[in-house]
């Protein structure tokens, strides 16, 4: 998958990730990478201000820590992020549906 | 900061650092988070069996370069320096009108100076108004930058205007109440301590948000280089 096509989905793959529990920026890249079966291929470093935008906009918590001698920054999904997440499927599944309708080959054409 | 040439990783984020303008803490935050992801990447890939500075580049080759990456951390920068600015003007303009309101409540103060003029009176609720106005503007800019739609650089370049507009319209009010004031009040004003304070305390808010607004506008201009 382009960079390009991802770039205006990344905010929502990055809640459906975080839903799971709270996760670091490279685990966050992992994740991504792991449930697309690694079709994602977007420039990692573009996660980073995501989750910050994210951040700025109340949809996730983060916070620093030390994990394995090592500092990073945890996020975790907000009240308001789950919310967010529930609208962008809603809002990805009633795309998806019309894009397709329209899409699929007609049938019953000789 | 001293950056080796043998570490592709200290020498990214460097370059990276180098090319964002922006609140300093929330930077060094910023790029902090993305030396420890790139550090995480190159361990992950060590875990695989490749040699350390195999391993860092492949991290830095997958993290995207520079330019591809720089605008969206600017952004995030810029967003972040126009939330703080709209903060500050939204409680330091209501903070001087609070300042000198308190100032006037005391009556040695008012019985000192005298009554104010009529035109003194006008200028007055001129400031008022344009005070609370401007602190209205910088806390709907405030919300805007929850808004994950609205560009940053127009917000944060909005919060700028706002300030210095603020800043001079509300200098040259006060200027011009002093003019309109009866030589008796304005010398009560510049010889009293407290008058002395308050003028001197509202000269340094006024600087400091001309100062802000400036740096603000300049953050602004930085965005999608």
């Amino acid at each position: 998958v382009r960079p390009a096509a991802v770039r205006g989905h990344l905010d929502a793959l990055i809640l459906a990730v975080l839903e799971e529990g709270p996760r670091h920026g490279y685990a966050v890249i992992e994740a991504l990478q792991a449930r697309s079966g690694g079709a994602l291929d977007l420039p990692t470093g573009t996660v980073y201000p995501a989750l910050r935008r994210l951040e700025r906009a109340a949809l996730l918590s983060g916070t620093w820590s030390s994990v394995g001698g090592r500092d990073r920054r945890t996020y975790t999904l907000t009240r308001a992020g789950k919310h967010a997440l529930v609208r962008q499927r809603a809002e990805w599944m009633e795309f998806t549906t019309v894009v397709d309708s329209v899409l699929r080959p007609a049938g019953g054409v000789a | 900061m001293t950056v080796t040439m043998n570490d592709p990783i200290a020498a990214h984020v460097s370059t990276l650092e180098r090319a964002l303008r922006g609140p300093r803490r929330t930077r060094r935050c910023m790029i902090s988070e993305a030396r420890a992801g790139l550090r995480d990447a190159a361990a992950a890939y060590q875990e695989g069996g490749l040699p350390a500075d195999q391993a860092a580049a492949w991290a830095v080759r997958d993290f995207g370069t520079v330019p591809e990456v720089a605008p969206d951390f600017q952004d995030e920068l810029t967003a972040r320096q126009g939330r703080w600015s709209a903060l500050l003007f939204a409680l330091v303009f209501p903070g001087v009108m609070l300042a000198w309101d308190l100032l006037w409540s005391f009556d040695a103060v008012r019985h000192v100076a005298g009554p104010a003029t009529p035109l003194v009176g006008v200028l007055a609720s001129v400031e008022d108004v344009a005070t609370l106005v401007v602190a209205a503007v910088a806390l709907a800019l405030l919300a805007a930058t929850f808004r994950r739609t609205v560009p940053a650089h127009h917000v944060a370049r909005a919060v700028g205007l706002t300030g210095i507009a603020g800043a001079l319209l509300c200098a040259g009010l006060s200027v011009a109440m002093n003019l309109a004031a009866s030589p008796r009040s304005a010398s009560v004003a510049a010889t009293n301590p407290a008058g002395i304070s308050a003028y001197a305390g509202s000269a340094v808010m006024m600087v400091l948000i001309i100062w802000q607004s400036l740096r603000t506008l300049r953050v602004a201009s930085s965005v999608r280089q």
